[in-house]
């Protein structure tokens, strides 16, 4: 999907100098993602695994035309962090961090759409297109290219069927983790929209969770849609009024259970598979 | 986090959103100094973190000193599945001419703080919703924007109060906005809003929820843990997501909510039943030594507990490391019910130890271990099941 990671991914390191931010720029770089730069406030100057630091995003920019940005930085940096990312040209920013103040997200969420900046996450592993690109920390060597689009709300989810895909020789176009707190920079929707025109692309598999209604929101999309959608709802067994981990994973009173979602996807003709095992099998049914 | 309405109350009156004049006491000693301080008729509020407090006989008005004096000594005397009353707000009793409901949340799908009003309050407003939505009018907020005041006005009018209170209204919503984004709330809700006879308006009950995320910049506030169970406080401070799940056989040792999520739906449609939920970042070994240790020590405490399900997928971090924790986690005991595993290392992960080092040490210990995830929770589920 190279509308939004591909071969022409040029991308910013912001943390990079953090042991975090180092360990994953090695990862990205053996995964063939072009970085470009990184950004460490008062750090410029320094070079991380050959890449070149600067003390701002606005420096970084001037030399490099960066079209796209990750985060590897603390909770509480995250908001300035993201401005500075937006207000100076990102397109693409990829907010690894959990535990975001909501917020700050719902800032940065703004400030994105003001600037026509698509935001992934917060709280994700990130983006992948194998061959292309890698943005976070998907496992990207174990996977080919391929035909399936992942589009993920839990992280871990994502991984795990990504290694399931891979295991069953299932190529992958793109898989993203749109973020699993109670606001993503992106919905659902705005996902499944550009798979739907990305040409690699010819199946999806949705994996969507208990809590809010992205999915009910994403079948309205789907009716709509002429590729197959296969969906994956996780926490049919949660009970109600108890966050399950992801600040996004609730079920309230009024709303947020499995079952709705599922009957949503399938009443607008999305394929429910109700495990791994399942997900596999209704793959290779339509391929 | 879900304040108490003495807290949220304290923090709406502080903002200069009027509240009704109290005191809040821990003990039924202190009833007769706060009535002499309020004077009657007033309200005797137990102070808990759930809702239906007045079908639970936890909102009682009292008409003398006696009367509260015995209502009080009821709710601090009640017994509750959540432990004893140790908070009582005692308030004057408003009466008023109208009610209203106002509130901000979260519109998830939206990505931005919605404002809400009803001109109808003291009723709960999921049950509006469902049987008179035209009578709850709402605006969203541009949050980098926030809300101004001429739009605060705009809405205050569909609350249906006499003309003058429309100003002193809206200032109530612009205070109730500032609340809601300095404090990182996900919800602020003030149900019922009184308006009196003499035109002054009281937030009557008061509700906030804080964002869990952004408690680190409120320091002031306390018990962070509250409306967890004792396990699940114990768990936290090592700094571990656990949602208790009893009665449960089954107990799962994990980290990633949405796998965990994932686990947990496996586990029951072969018949399992979960004991917890868990969710932690466990790369260090420490942690994943803690997490072991805890789910042993819960599976001694609880007889339904019959096997432990440990997993963990590793790309990034050692197995040697993994290891590492396990081993030290049962050295010199053991633990009361067998232990399945289905433990995957690959890539950087096996760099210092292969899998097959690993689950030669695994079997060592008489852990079952499983590559297949299924495998393994259907192992765990049958030992759960055996007699």
């Amino acid at each position: 999907m190279s509308i939004l990671v591909s071969k022409n991914t040029r991308l910013i390191v912001q943390g990079i100098t953090g042991k975090w931010g180092r360990k994953q720029t090695l990862n990205m770089i053996e995964n063939g993602t072009h970085i470009v730069g990184g950004v460490s406030p008062g750090r410029g100057g320094e070079e991380v695994l050959g890449i070149p630091v600067y003390d701002s995003m606005s420096e970084a920019m001037k030399y490099h035309q960066a079209n796209a940005s990750v985060m590897y930085i603390p909770a509480p940096a995250v908001k300035e962090a993201a401005f500075e990312a937006i207000e100076n040209g990102t397109k693409t920013l990829v907010i690894i961090t959990e535990t975001v103040p909501i917020h700050d997200t719902m800032k940065i969420v703004d400030m994105a759409e003001y600037y026509d900046c698509w935001v992934i996450g917060p709280n994700t592993p990130g983006i992948v297109s194998p061959g292309e690109a890698l943005v976070g920390f998907l496992p990207a060597a174990e996977v080919q290219a391929g035909g399936v689009g992942i589009v993920s709300r839990s992280g871990t989810i994502a991984i795990e069927t990504i290694r399931f895909l891979s295991e069953s020789h299932v190529g992958i176009s793109t898989c993203c983790g749109i973020g699993g707190d109670l606001v993503s920079g992106k919905s659902f929707d705005a996902y499944l929209r550009l798979f739907e025109g990305d040409e690699q692309t010819k199946l999806i598999v949705l994996l969507g969770e208990i809590g809010g209604g992205m999915e009910e929101s994403a079948a309205e999309y789907i009716s709509g849609m002429n590729k197959p959608v296969i969906a994956i709802i996780a926490g049919r067994n949660a009970p109600e009024g108890k966050r399950m981990g992801h600040a996004g994973a609730i079920i309230s009173r009024s709303s947020g259970s499995a079952a709705h979602k599922i009957e949503a996807l399938r009443q607008a003709g999305a394929k429910i598979a109700h495990d791994f095992w399942h997900l596999i099998e209704l793959v290779q049914d339509i391929k | 986090m879900l304040l108490y309405e003495h807290e949220a109350k304290e923090i709406f009156s502080k903002a200069g959103i009027s509240v009704p004049t109290s005191v809040l006491i821990e003990s039924p000693d202190e009833v007769s100094k706060s009535v002499q301080m309020i004077g009657c008729p007033l309200v005797i509020k137990g102070q808990i973190l759930k809702g239906g407090r007045g079908k639970a006989g936890l909102v009682e008005t009292a008409n003398n000193p006696i009367e509260a004096q015995q209502k009080a000594d009821a709710i601090f005397e009640s017994k509750h599945d959540y432990g004893p009353i140790k908070k009582v707000l005692v308030e004057k009793e408003v009466e008023g001419v109208q009610e209203v409901y106002m509130g901000i949340t979260i519109d998830r799908l939206a990505k931005k703080p919605i404002v809400i009003i009803c001109a109808e309050g003291g009723v709960e407003i999921e049950q509006i919703a469902s049987k008179s939505p035209e009578k709850i009018f709402s605006l969203h907020v541009e949050p980098l924007r926030r809300l101004r005041f001429y739009e605060a006005v705009e809405l205050s009018k569909k609350m249906e109060m006499p003309k003058k209170m429309l100003s002193a209204m809206a200032s109530i919503l612009m205070k109730l906005y500032t609340i809601f984004e300095t404090y990182d709330a996900e919800l602020v809700e003030i149900n019922p809003l009184i308006l009196t006879q003499d035109d002054r308006i009281y937030a009557v009950d008061a509700k906030m929820i804080l964002n869990d995320d952004a408690l680190y910049r409120h320091r002031e506030f306390k018990e962070t843990d509250r409306g967890l169970n004792a396990a699940e406080k114990k768990a936290k401070s090592m700094g571990i997501t656990y949602v208790d799940l009893r009665p449960g056989n089954v107990a799962i040792i994990s980290s990633g909510a949405g796998y965990t999520l994932m686990v947990i739906d496996l586990l029951r449609s072969l018949g399992g039943k979960p004991a917890n939920f868990m969710d932690s970042i466990v790369d260090s070994r420490e942690k994943m030594q803690r997490a072991i240790e805890f789910t042993i020590e819960r599976a001694e405490e609880d007889s339904y507990i019959r096997s432990i399900l440990m997993l963990k997928t590793m790309s990034f971090t050692p197995l040697d490391r993994m290891m590492g924790a396990i081993k030290d986690a049962l050295k010199g005991r053991k633990s009361p019910v067998p232990i399945v595993s289905c433990l995957r290392a690959t890539g950087n992960a096996v760099r210092d130890m292969s899998m097959k080092e690993a689950e030669r040490e695994l079997r060592e210990l008489g852990i079952m271990q499983f590559q297949s995830l299924r495998d393994a929770v259907k192992k765990a589920v049958e030992i759960s099941q055996e007699k």
